[in-house]
């Protein structure tokens, strides 16, 4: 196994096997989410036409709050008792470091979005069962999108004074366009906006994914070591 | 693995500086250290001590100057590859505390890829390993409790053990007694004793010179970012004499 995959897999690995025991960062996340959902749901709920027309600001909305939860928690395992000076020390390509915590960031993010997706459709009267597989690939690459800008970004949080305050202000900018995309996107699937078929939107998104992915990893070690 | 480099200079400091804005840490820093040997780093609060362990062991990048290590100049392409064979141990205990002494010991293994032949895979064998690690600092009754119950004596024991499971050419020590009762002390000083003698390289910056001195065979001391001192001590050169010295 090459020392890419090996590192990777053992991070992934140990951060499983952390959250598992401590459940910290999951309880919080759904937990916000659930909060945030309820509020939105009553705050907006109205006639069917208009709760179809605001879901996709209020999916998008609770993505992008909870996912800032959940970067915002990416390095707190390694905050405590400096573990990331050790990592940082450690042989471990930086590649594999923010790969692995993008993965976990991003299964966060969609098991926010599994909860929240299914409980606003209940909560607003909307039947979204013949839009799954459209809100599902729209809401992952969404994920993919906030991961890959959130999870390198989250490494100045390690040391920072005020990371929850910092983070969000330095990656809620850089995101804008995903979660434009989504709503538009969203919007179109749901037939609430006719500008754009929801593929095109999609594939703005996934155009993102990999731009900003590719500059994610290749400034990573330069963002480590400074 | 480290008694191969014993007669060049193992570990290098060439012109090192180290400027934060328009303070300078370290100030063309000249030095070298061989295989085996324990170095003190001495100086007053401020000298840079702290700074050029965080140079030597790649953890922050030098403003001029150079590191070399057996040979290799440290960059951003060679540190990968260095950090393998550098074990550090810092103020913070660096270890996960929702993990027990094994599984933190377990995941650094992962990482340095550190196992003896015949070891890796078989997941018994790779415990029975860790195990002797955790044994030789004296850990193997708590072995299996997570690390955030660990009193500050016993985490730096672990910590120690994470640092030397890849048998490292270079041991780097910043202020590794601070929190220790006495037999935290002597048991961590028999660690540093066992690893100079299986040829590591080892600088350790202390303020508890009387404790230092039984380890060390070189001191140098810094005063202000710049190398005041870097000699050999013996009978007639003691640590407490070349720290007044030099740096009061």
């Amino acid at each position: 196994m090459s020392p890419f995959w090996r590192c990777f897999m053992a991070i992934l690995e140990k951060d499983v096997k952390i959250e598992l025991r401590s459940k910290e960062t999951v309880a919080t996340v759904v937990l916000f989410g659930v909060v945030l959902t309820f509020l939105f749901a009553f705050g907006f709920i109205g006639d069917p036409q208009t709760n179809l027309a605001v879901i996709p600001g209020i999916l998008w909305a609770a993505l992008l709050l909870s996912g800032a939860l959940s970067i915002g928690r990416t390095f707190a395992r390694e905050q405590e008792n400096s573990a990331f000076t050790a990592l940082a020390l450690s042989p471990t390509p930086r590649s594999a470091i923010l790969a692995a915590k993008v993965i976990v960031n991003i299964v966060m993010i969609l098991g926010v979005m599994l909860v929240i997706t299914p409980l606003i459709a209940v909560l607003m009267h909307v039947d979204l069962s013949g839009h799954v597989v459209g809100l599902s690939s729209l809401i992952t690459l969404s994920a993919i999108g906030f991961a890959l800008v959130g999870t390198p970004l989250s490494i100045m949080a390690v040391g920072a004074r005020f990371p929850e305050v910092l983070l969000p202000m330095v990656v809620f900018p850089l995101v804008t366009p995903v979660m434009i995309c989504g709503v538009r996107g969203s919007a179109a699937l749901l037939g609430t906006s006719v500008d754009l078929n929801y593929m095109a939107w999609a594939q703005m998104i996934l155009a993102f994914d990999i731009m900003i992915g590719l500059g994610a990893f290749f400034l990573f070690d330069w963002m480590v070591s400074e | 693995m480290s008694q191969e480099v014993t007669e060049r200079a193992r570990l290098e400091a060439i012109d090192l500086t180290r400027a934060f804005g328009e303070h300078y840490a370290l100030i063309e820093v000249n030095a070298q250290w061989r295989a085996g040997e324990v170095c003190a780093l001495l100086g007053p609060n401020g000298a840079g001590k702290s700074t050029l362990l965080c140079l030597l062991s790649t953890l922050m990048a030098a403003s001029e100057g150079e590191v070399i290590l057996e040979g290799v100049t440290l960059s951003r392409q060679s540190a990968a590859e260095l950090r393998g064979k550098i074990g550090f141990v810092g103020h913070q205990t660096m270890v996960y505390g929702a993990l027990t002494a094994l599984e933190n010991l377990r995941f650094f293994a992962q990482l340095y890829h550190c196992w003896p032949a015949g070891v890796h895979g078989d997941i018994d064998a790779e415990d029975q390993w860790l195990m002797e690690s955790i044994r030789d600092v004296g850990l193997e009754q708590a072995a299996g409790r997570v690390t955030s119950g660990f009193s500050r004596g016993m985490s730096q024991r672990l910590t120690l053990a994470r640092a030397l499971l890849p048998d490292p050419a270079v041991l780097l020590l910043d202020e590794p007694f601070t929190g220790l009762d006495r037999a935290g002390i002597d048991s961590l000083c028999q660690l540093i004793s066992d690893a100079r003698d299986r040829g590591t390289t080892v600088i350790m910056s202390s303020h508890d010179l009387e404790t230092t001195a039984r380890l060390a065979d070189r001191a140098l001391v810094l005063k202000r970012g710049r190398v005041q001192a870097f000699e050999e001590l013996n009978r007639e050169v003691s640590l407490s004499e070349l720290y007044l010295r030099s740096a009061v």
